[in-house]
């Protein structure tokens, strides 16, 4: 198991990861029915998380991320089809029964949920719902999973943990409420965390401290991260891998460095120029227009070119392709081998550090 | 504002109401062309004896000193003579009470114990043969009229088939429970159809939610996850119908005990009715109304104990 | 980062807070005509014809006794038997739909004109005039409707008309408390405000704003309450309250016919089937209005 120093991008320097990953995600395509028809939701993804890294995953609403977030767990809507594998530590959960599968749930990975008001039960005790994890799923009795469970609270910054346990959810604060949802991912000493853009509900303020209880928690437990967020510049403080989706699809993934340091899809691009920057030459955000998203009748080929301020003609043509244009860098764009007309538009600037 | 005084403040409220509906009550029966001295009497009394009757039982004095009597003496528990039984309606109804009482509760434990099955097993199953089938039952129980649906029930059990009493009431636990079958079904086929329907909408709104998602995230499911997680949060919304649903529950439970010729006040209302005794019929009517305002109050401090957000006004 | 994007179609909403039930639940699909209404409509429309065409449609008088052929089995001659003084029973069923559902309308259109009326008031004036109102609502509604009818008809008398008084003064209150709802509602909405502004009077306003509102819930509830008011009727039919025999009704029908449970059964369950079938199509009617509202 590697050392690892913190959770600041730039730790991983190559793509050669000495041990197999944690959780392996291989072309998996889920298929949802919609009222106007269905609708590729994922389509063709494939990533790996390593043990204990943070993993970042961005893309609009609609992009597909919450689902792919779900599938992994196993918890779809009716009538969704799933394709492809997901392996947890060389385990193939997609082949699992759903009794098995949801035995799997809870062990091994964790979920932390956007909205921590409507993620807690409001009829019950703050205490009893973290408690149930180890309950279910190894027995524990209720005295040793209580007691285990005022641990946690004040590990996450609680104080007074006893006294919360014994409250409902409506009567604590939206910060307190989601490190309620940190400390209920964290009882059952998952592996993975799968986090579902765990800070959108908060305000800058408990933002960072969140981040940072969780990037800490992580690091002493050498837990693993899938972060999915729409906030780029969130991901990228804390992620050490980047991945981009758009319209269901992986458009760029690679080391967060890379990613960030030089785009290779005009997509990424598009998002970092948009994010509004305090320090270097004042550039102002660039917002990305065009029509919405139409999930169930994708354009031709690639699937931002309606909205690419740089598309031509191959770009209404050519496959979906993701090709390596740097190490353990991949781009789905053709321009991503370096050719980006990157100085025609602007640079990102110093928006991220 | 703490239970026990909402409880008192409620009390107080049941108080007034009761006061008013008495008001109500008195008005209305005392209305009437005849006056109570001859409807006690019958038809072959005199004039003279009438009047001798009315007098001697204050029917003569005014109408605001009849009522300032009568409700003093609804303080002290007294609810009037009967004409019928020429005894206290408070006696007469300490012995019919208890068999409506135990219909009633065994009615309501019923519709729940239906209900909650059949809206847990059709909300889960949304959708499938089964969830259809749930569905539409509701729509032909909602016309079946009780008396009806009692006498065939009768015909099926008890004179067909020979399982269950045709009727009355049978001594001991046992017998109560098996007496009482047959009536406690016939309410509950209407009420539960009622009831079915808003727990099915209202678990299938709480299967959305996130925080069953949350459960099932951490490894919940099955029987777990119904009881513990989803039952007790779509019961809640559900509370406020069974306060409306109970008050058509006596209402059908006095009617059932007609068919089924079982001793409780619904059988005798009817009767005090065809004979125009005025005490026993707004004794009743009196007495059925308190039921309903106190069980409102009970389920209303249930729903508070259930559902930890909701604060007492 | 800001998302300049609009949804385009969203899969499965993941993280609602509030969403309207009807819009995650609603299973018929809302564009054609839903068989219920179909169907529902239907069978009023044959109830309808057996109301109003009774002389026409019903084969004997049902009042018509003819001792000698009493109890009579199912038969070519009489479809349903005949009862124990002779009388055809499917006559004397569709001499009852005339009955009980011409008193059943009658009664929930009373109580609907009059409940809307007190409903309109109370929500739309305020003040004293609504706290009273609301009250006298609560008192009505702790009252089984069942006993509160048995001293309305103490004091009005039998018959069909004292019936039928007597249920409009018991169900008027459900469609009081509705109108006062919508109305306590919409009283606080801009388009009225804008009307008042504009110099319309107060019965204008009503009428024509706030009316078409609470329409749809209206209909949708008057359906259900005529299902209320028939099994009413039949119940104190049953009972021998109200409607008083020989008249043919089918609550005292069923009442006649329990007497002969066990040779001639159909006495009891055919009029009963008829009540049954009355609601299911009442119901049917009453859920697609519900649904269309909603789906929508």
């Amino acid at each position: 198991m590697l050392q690892t120093p913190s959770l600041a991008t730039g730790r991983w320097r190559s793509d050669a990861v000495p041990e197999p990953p944690l959780l392996s995600v291989r072309d998996l395509s889920v298929t949802l029915p919609t009222r106007q028809g269905y609708m590729k939701a994922v389509d063709g993804v494939s990533f790996d998380v390593p043990s204990g890294s943070a993993f970042g995953l961005v893309g609009e609403s609609g992009s597909g991320k919450s689902i792919l977030l779900r599938s992994i767990l196993g918890l779809l809507p009716d009538g969704a089809k799933v394709e492809g594998q997901i392996y947890l530590e060389e385990q193939e959960l997609s082949a699992l029964s759903p009794k098995r599968r949801a035995l799997s749930r809870g062990k091994g990975i964790s979920v932390i949920f956007q909205d921590p008001m409507t993620a807690l039960n409001p009829v019950r005790r703050i205490g009893t719902q973290i408690a149930e994890g180890p309950i279910v799923h190894s027995g524990v009795k209720r005295s040793a999973a209580h007691a285990r469970a005022i641990e946690l609270l004040t590990e996450v910054g609680i104080a007074d943990a006893a006294e919360v346990a014994r409250r409902y959810p409506h009567e604590l604060s939206g910060g307190m409420r989601q490190r309620v949802l940190i400390a209920m991912a964290l009882i059952c000493d998952p592996k993975i965390i799968l986090c579902d853009e765990p800070t959108t509900a908060l305000d800058v303020t408990l933002q960072k401290k969140v981040i940072t209880l969780l990037e800490r928690l992580c690091l002493d437990r050498g837990v693993a991260l899938l972060f999915v967020s729409h906030d780029l510049a969130l991901v990228s403080e804390l992620c050490d891998f980047v991945t981009v989706m758009y319209a269901g699809q992986l458009v760029e993934t690679g080391l967060t460095r890379q990613v960030i340091d030089s785009p290779r899809h005009v997509y990424t691009w598009a998002l970092l120029r948009s994010l509004p920057t305090i320090d270097g030459p004042k550039v102002a955000p660039l917002s990305i227009g065009g029509p919405a998203l139409d999930r169930v009748h994708a354009p031709s080929g690639c699937r931002f070119h309606p909205r690419c301020p740089i598309a031509e003609e191959p770009c209404t043509t050519l496959p979906y392709e993701l090709s390596e244009v740097g190490q353990g860098h991949r781009s789905a764009c053709i321009y991503g081998d370096g050719t980006l007309p990157v100085p025609a538009l602007g640079d990102p600037g110093g928006a991220v550090r | 504002m703490t239970r026990l005084r909402y409880i008192g403040k409620r009390l107080l409220y049941v108080v007034l109401t009761l006061w008013g509906v008495s008001l109500l009550l008195f008005l209305l029966l005392h209305s009437l062309p005849s006056s109570p001295g001859e409807l006690m009497l019958g038809e072959g009394a005199t004039p003279d004896q009438v009047v001798a009757i009315n007098h001697t039982l204050g029917y003569d004095r005014p109408m605001v000193i009849q009522y300032s009597s009568y409700l003093t003496g609804l303080f002290q528990g007294d609810l009037g003579t009967s004409y019928l039984f020429h005894r206290p309606v408070s006696e007469e109804l300490g012995i019919a009470l208890p068999v409506t009482l135990k219909l009633a509760v065994y009615a309501l434990v019923l519709d729940i114990l239906v209900a909650v099955s059949l809206a847990t097993l059709a909300a889960m199953n949304k959708n499938k043969p089964i969830d259809h089938a749930i569905r539409a039952i509701p729509l032909v129980g909602i016309g079946m009229p009780p008396f009806w649906t009692g006498t065939i029930l009768l015909v099926i059990f008890a004179v067909g088939l020979k399982v269950l009493p045709a009727g009355g009431l049978q001594d001991g636990i046992v017998g109560n429970l098996r007496s009482l079958f047959l009536p406690a079904l016939t309410q509950t086929i209407v009420a539960s159809a009622i009831l079915t329907r808003s727990l099915r909408q209202s678990i299938l709104e709480v299967l959305q939610s996130d925080y069953i998602l949350s459960a099932r995230a951490k490894g919940v499911r099955g029987f777990r996850l119904v009881v513990r997680h989803i039952l007790p949060n779509a019961i809640v919304p559900t509370l406020s119908l069974l306060s409306v649903l109970f008050a058509g529950l006596i209402g059908g439970v006095l009617i059932t005990e007609s068919v089924f010729g079982l001793p409780g006040i619904g059988s005798m209302v009817v009767r005090a009715f065809q004979v125009y005794d005025i005490p026993l019929v707004s004794g009743i009517t009196l007495v059925t109304a308190a039921l309903i305002l106190l069980m409102n109050l009970l389920l209303d401090v249930l729903y508070s104990i259930l559902d930890p957000r909701v604060t007492l006004r | 980062m800001k998302d300049v994007v609009n949804e385009g179609i969203q899969p499965q909403p993941l993280h609602s807070v509030a969403e309207p039930a009807e819009s995650a639940t609603t299973d018929a699909p809302p564009r054609r005509v839903s068989a219920k209404l179909t169907i529902g409509v239907g069978i009023l429309a044959v109830y309808i014809i057996m109301a109003v065409l009774a002389p026409v449609v019903a084969p004997y008088n049902p009042l018509a006794q003819q001792i000698p052929d009493a109890l009579v089995r199912p038969g070519w001659s009489h479809l349903l038997g005949t009862d124990e003084l002779g009388r055809d029973v499917l006559s004397r069923i569709i001499y009852g739909a005339r009955v009980d559902l011409t008193a059943a309308v009658a009664a929930a259109v009373g109580a609907c004109v009059l409940g809307t009326l007190i409903g309109l008031l109370a929500g739309y004036a305020g003040g004293w005039f609504d706290i009273v109102l609301t009250r006298i609502m609560d008192m009505m509604q702790v009252i089984p409707s069942f006993t509160l009818l048995l001293v309305l008809l103490l004091v009005l008398g039998p018959g069909a008309t004292s019936l039928v008084i007597a249920l409009i003064v018991t169900h008027w209150v459900a469609y009081g408390r509705l109108i006062r709802g919508s109305v306590l509602v919409l009283r606080g909405q801009d388009f009225i405000l804008a009307a008042r502004l504009a110099g319309l009077g107060t019965p204008r306003v009503l009428v024509r704003h706030v009316l078409p509102n609470v329409a749809r819930q209206v209909v949708t509830y008057l359906a259900s309450d005529v299902v209320l008011a028939i099994t009413a009727i039949a119940s104190l039919g049953y009972l021998g309250i109200g409607i008083q025999p020989p008249t043919a009704e089918w609550g005292s029908m069923i009442h006649d016919g329990q007497d002969f449970l066990s040779s001639n059964w159909w006495l009891s369950a055919a009029p009963g089937v008829f009540v049954v079938v009355l609601g299911l199509g009442l119901a049917l009617v009453s859920d697609s209005f519900n649904e269309r509202r909603d789906g929508a």
